[in-house]
């Protein structure tokens, strides 16, 4: 049960986006999708969201292969949060949480009822804490009030899986750390495709590490995010040490080797040695 | 837990939202109930104003005598001529493509994600236009509506290639292509009609250019009037699909949305309800560009309840613009055009001031 990808590639003109990439994630959990830029995250959230199909292989959830489902039984299973989506005209909250209905209306007639829409909707923003928004237009929110609506409007798909693009982007501290306290709350199994990789240490059950296209990891986060590896796909030196209250692995980045002004030379003018900081 | 509990139990907040909706559903059917009544007084109105002497009473009379109701009162032959024969076959062709103009501006800008989209901005009702003319001169009549179709689908499909850039077209890009192919349709048409000339080609070039409604007649109400509840009747049906929309497409994707078959089949629609209008119609510019953003203020950006009431709504305009055409400089007469360009620039000049333009180079 979860999700299941088997084998899945994809390429575009004959690039490869990605190659082979097998995982299993358990219903519940909350996966973190990390890679360098272009290492094929945003194309794997596509995949599961059953937007592209892969080439070969192929995407299960809950043991029903995706590509057998129409767009809008995938629609009823699956929420994706894209990346700076913006609406074309001035809606209100409510009507953009309502959004998240329409694959469950009926195709000819959905122009009729919705009265359950309308609960289900207003059930959907009290489940992310934004009751008082409801009348409020779009353009009007924060970013992270933007993102709780657009995870609103998910809930209100009444998915069993929800994807995020990069959820955190342009958001300040309290609203990325509300916003990932949130998704974990619901209970849902999720992917999310992430930057930060303390963010996924502290609130993801695994992580998928992607580089080029390949799995190259895959595991808790205490498992996946040790230096070596850290080194091998990003390309920088960095250090483990366990949170001070969770215990969660943080990462501690070491600063790139600027030829211009080398570390050492900056940790020699603060050595104690020198004398010249003290 | 295997799943997350979608209960069914319904909280206080659901029962308010409820109670909430039904609230705006009244508040929604009485305006359409009142913008429907209003549209028939105004259609009435119409059809008694003008030159010749009819009192609204002769106008109710005539219609009922037609329709074989029992007879309200006598009527003169030649009233019920100006009733019946020339005045509503022109205030229900006006109607109609009011209706149909406004609905296809809706669609295409939830389509094309464009504020600005319109039939005449981006060129589809100067390539119906062209495609009318051309058979007008070959002189069957019945392929009119057929080629105003083809000539509209051909402006189409040039415009959103020549504003697509590496996969996206903005609204901007979109209205410059547009203002290109709607040139090269207005120079078609005229030269179509000079070329092959026999009396007034300037006021014909006029009608075509800047629309007039002044030959209808009742097959122009028929063609305009099919098309309107036909294809108009498909669009409304999938409201829900346009909404999907508001994100972009692969929002609308992900919502179930089949993007490119709903997209293509929605501006295939604009196109033959386009062509239907302009060719009884000649080009008629701004209905479909500011009646679907005058309407957005009374229903909601929801297309269930947009589009119903832009029919309504671009029915009603394009009465009254057309009743002012034909009465403000009586016995002259104004390209209806004229009119509506009146009106429609300064929204035009609002739209693009306004505070989200900045995002639409």
């Amino acid at each position: 049960m979860g999700v299941r990808l088997d084998r899945v590639s994809f390429r575009i003109n004959g690039t490869s986006i990605l190659d082979d990439v097998s995982a299993q994630l358990p219903t519940g959990s909350v996966t973190g999708l990390l890679g360098p830029n272009g290492a094929g995250k945003s194309t794997l959230l596509r995949l599961v969201a059953g937007l592209d199909t892969p080439d070969s292989g192929q995407v299960e959830l809950d043991g029903a292969a995706l590509h057998n489902l129409t767009r809008r039984e995938t629609a009823r299973r699956v929420a994706l949060l894209e990346q700076n989506a913006a609406p074309s005209v001035d809606l209100s909250v409510r009507e953009v949480v309502l959004l998240g209905r329409i694959p469950h209306r009926s195709r000819l007639l959905g122009g009729f009822g919705g009265e359950d829409d309308h609960r289900v909707a207003e059930e959907s923003l009290a489940m992310v804490g934004g009751s008082a928004l409801a009348a409020r237009l779009w353009h009007t929110l924060s970013g992270g009030e933007q993102q709780r609506v657009q995870i609103a409007r998910a809930l209100a798909q009444r998915p069993s899986l929800l994807l995020l693009d990069e959820p955190t982007n342009h958001l300040d501290v309290s609203a990325q750390l509300g916003l990932l306290g949130q998704v974990r709350a619901l209970g849902l199994t999720a992917i999310m495709a992430l930057h930060d990789l303390n963010l996924a240490a502290a609130y993801c059950d695994r992580i998928l590490l992607l580089h080029r296209g390949r799995l190259v990891a895959v595991g808790t986060p205490a498992e996946v995010l040790v230096p070596e590896i850290i080194d091998e796909v990003y390309g920088v030196d960095s250090d483990i040490v366990a949170h001070p209250r969770g215990g969660h692995p943080v990462i501690v980045f070491c600063a790139v080797a600027d030829p211009a002004h080398p570390p050492q030379a900056r940790k020699s003018s603060n050595d104690p040695e020198t004398g010249s900081s003290r | 837990m295997a799943h997350l509990d979608w209960g069914h139990t319904v909280t206080a907040a659901g029962r308010t939202a409820t109670g909430r909706a039904a609230a705006a559903r009244g508040r929604y059917l009485g305006l359409v109930a009142a913008s429907t009544l209003a549209l028939l007084f105004v259609c009435a109105v119409a059809v008694a104003f003008g030159p010749a002497d009819v009192s609204l009473r002769d106008v109710l009379a005539s219609v009922a005598w037609h329709l074989g109701l029992p007879g309200l009162a006598d009527v003169s032959p030649l009233t019920d001529s100006i009733v019946w024969q020339l005045r509503l076959p022109r205030v229900l062709t006006a109607a109609a493509v009011g209706a149909g103009l406004a609905l296809s501006g809706a669609v295409m800008q939830s389509v094309t994600r464009n504020p600005l989209a319109d039939p005449y901005l981006l060129g589809l009702s100067s390539g119906a236009s062209l495609g009318a003319v051309c058979v007008v001169i070959l002189g069957v009549a019945f392929a009119l509506p057929v080629a105003a179709f083809l000539g509209a689908l051909a402006a189409l499909v040039a415009t959103l290639s020549i504003a697509r850039v590496g996969g996206t077209i903005t609204p901007g890009r979109a209205v410059l292509s547009g203002l290109a192919i709607a040139q090269l349709g207005a120079a078609g048409t005229s030269f179509v009609i000079f070329w092959s000339a026999k009396g007034d080609s300037y006021r014909e070039i006029l009608n075509w250019l800047l629309g007039s409604l002044a030959g209808s007649s009742w097959t122009s109400v028929l063609i305009s009037g099919t098309a309107l509840v036909v294809v108009g009747t498909g669009i409304v049906l999938a409201a829900t699909r346009l909404d999907a929309f508001a994100f972009g497409d692969t929002a609308a994707a992900s919502l179930g949305i089949n993007v490119n078959a709903t997209r293509w089949a929605m501006l295939g629609a604009v196109a033959l309800l386009t062509g239907a209008m302009v060719a009884v119609s000649g080009a008629i510019g701004f209905v479909g560009l500011i009646l679907p953003h005058l309407v957005r203020g009374l229903s909601g950006p929801g297309h269930r309840r947009l589009l119903p009431l832009t029919v309504i709504f671009g029915a009603l305009f394009l009465v009254v613009a057309d009743t002012l055409a034909r009465t403000v400089f009586d016995p002259r007469e104004l390209p209806v055009g004229i009119i509506t360009a009146i009106i429609g620039v300064p929204v035009f000049i609002v739209l693009i001031k306004s505070r989200r333009a900045a995002t639409w180079a």
